[in-house]
């Protein structure tokens, strides 16, 4: 009895330790908020200047997601949640603050980070990496108008044009129109795959972000084979990535970008 | 003449030293800033009052669940705060650890730790094992010339056997 179980422990090791037949070269990793999202062991916090900088460290790591909030006076700030508070000293909202209250709040943790906006964000040890930005909670955005992406768009490519590939996540479809109108290169969260066709040919979207656990592999077929780009998130085990990665996707966004470079090149 | 004095002057160390001193050793896990760890440990204190140490260990996420064999190891030193009569010992200690792992078939990463804490023990032959520290932790990755200097703190907690 005490054999079958070791043998069936060695066996259980073996397995998991099986180098993947699949190739997954082309699949391109993305940060989730730059290098992860509610990860435990995670060094530099989200949207942060610091995390920005520590990410393009790693040439495996094709690129960032970041999220921006309007402040009352109309800047743009990196912050991921609707609340400030628990990840930060202060509490409230972004989109009810002005600059010079969000100047002052800090990030919990040892490091004390800052938040930054997303004008001042350096890019420039960046190799030509995919972002993508996506503008949040805009309906809370007292005198929001959508120039406002634009110019944020025309600021990034004359700045930075040279560094990043800027993409948008706009989960806000009345905007879509103008966004395309102006050459954005946009993106959304995909819930249904029915709806995947008129969001396609009617707003340009340029492809999906898919959670995991709701797609198949035939799904994201079916997504590409309609020209869409496919980037599957929420995954947070090496197990998740694992799955993700075996849809053959166009990109994951996952929890740890460190567990999902190591699955890669398994 | 000069070598032989330093000789005798290590052996009579080496006893005195071992006259009064004790050995330990542990297994402990470790959750740290960068990854949680399993590791033994071994620590030789004297006078009851003087502590050095010495662990090492893998990564659990990466070596157990991703099959990519994190190591890691450290040395430290600590000095006893209680005396040495009681099961307990209370040390403050400085430690210094280093460890690494393949991320990808071009890049390597790998983590230097400076911390100072606290390191706990209870128990007489079989003891109760805790510690803390906090400090700065190095990060580099081979393909890559950034450094990146971050806190970071290791909380443990383990059993020993005393020897």
């Amino acid at each position: 009895m005490r054999f079958k179980n070791i043998l069936y422990l060695v066996v259980l090791v073996f397995w998991g330790c099986q180098k993947s037949d699949q190739n997954f070269d082309t699949i391109k990793i993305v940060g989730h908020a730059v290098t992860g999202l509610g990860v435990n062991h995670q060094v530099f916090p989200e949207n942060s200047q610091s995390a920005i900088s520590y990410a393009f460290a790693f040439p495996d790591l094709d690129g960032i997601e970041i999220d921006i909030q309007r402040s009352i006076d109309g800047t743009w700030w990196l912050f991921h949640d609707e609340s400030l508070n628990p990840r930060t000293n202060a509490s409230g909202i972004i989109q009810e603050k002005q600059d010079s209250e969000i100047e002052n709040i800090r990030y919990g943790g040892f490091n004390g980070e800052s938040l930054v906006r997303l004008k001042e964000v350096d890019f420039s040890t960046s190799i030509k990496k995919v972002v993508f930005i996506e503008p949040k909670f805009l309906t809370k955005s007292i005198g929001f108008e959508f120039a406002e992406i634009i110019e944020l768009n025309q600021f990034l490519l004359d700045n930075w044009g040279n560094y990043i590939e800027v993409h948008w996540i706009l989960n806000f479809q009345e905007y879509a129109e103008s966004a395309s109108d102006a050459g954005l290169s946009i993106y959304c969260d995909l819930f249904t795959l029915s709806s995947a066709e008129t969001l396609i040919d009617d707003f340009s979207y340029q492809g999906f972000f898919i959670k995991n656990g709701n797609f198949s592999a035939q799904d994201v077929k079916h997504l590409q084979n309609l020209a869409a780009e496919v980037i599957i998130f929420d995954m947070k085990s090496p197990l998740g990535v694992r799955s993700a990665l075996e849809k053959q996707p166009d990109m994951i966004l996952p929890g740890d970008f460190k567990v999902a470079i190591i699955e890669k090149f398994k | 003449m000069k070598t032989i004095n330093w000789l005798v002057t290590l052996c009579i160390a080496t006893i005195y030293l071992n006259v009064n001193a004790q050995s330990m050793i542990g297994t402990s896990i470790r959750y740290q800033t960068i990854e949680s760890f399993h590791v033994l440990n071994y620590e030789y204190q004297f006078e009851n009052k003087i502590t050095f140490s010495s662990d090492g260990g893998y990564g659990l996420r990466t070596t157990l669940l991703q099959s990519r064999p994190h190591l890691g190891f450290g040395i430290g030193g600590g000095y006893n705060l209680i005396p040495r009569e009681s099961n307990f010992n209370l040390s403050i200690a400085l430690r210094t650890g280093f460890s690494g792992y393949r991320l990808s078939p071009t890049t390597s990463v790998f983590f230097t730790e400076f911390s100072a804490g606290y390191s706990f023990s209870y128990g007489e032959k079989l003891k109760l094992l805790h510690s803390g520290f906090m400090g700065r932790t190095i990060e580099g990755a081979e393909a890559s010339t950034a450094r990146f200097s971050y806190y970071s703190w290791i909380f443990s907690i383990g059993i020993g056997y005393a020897l």
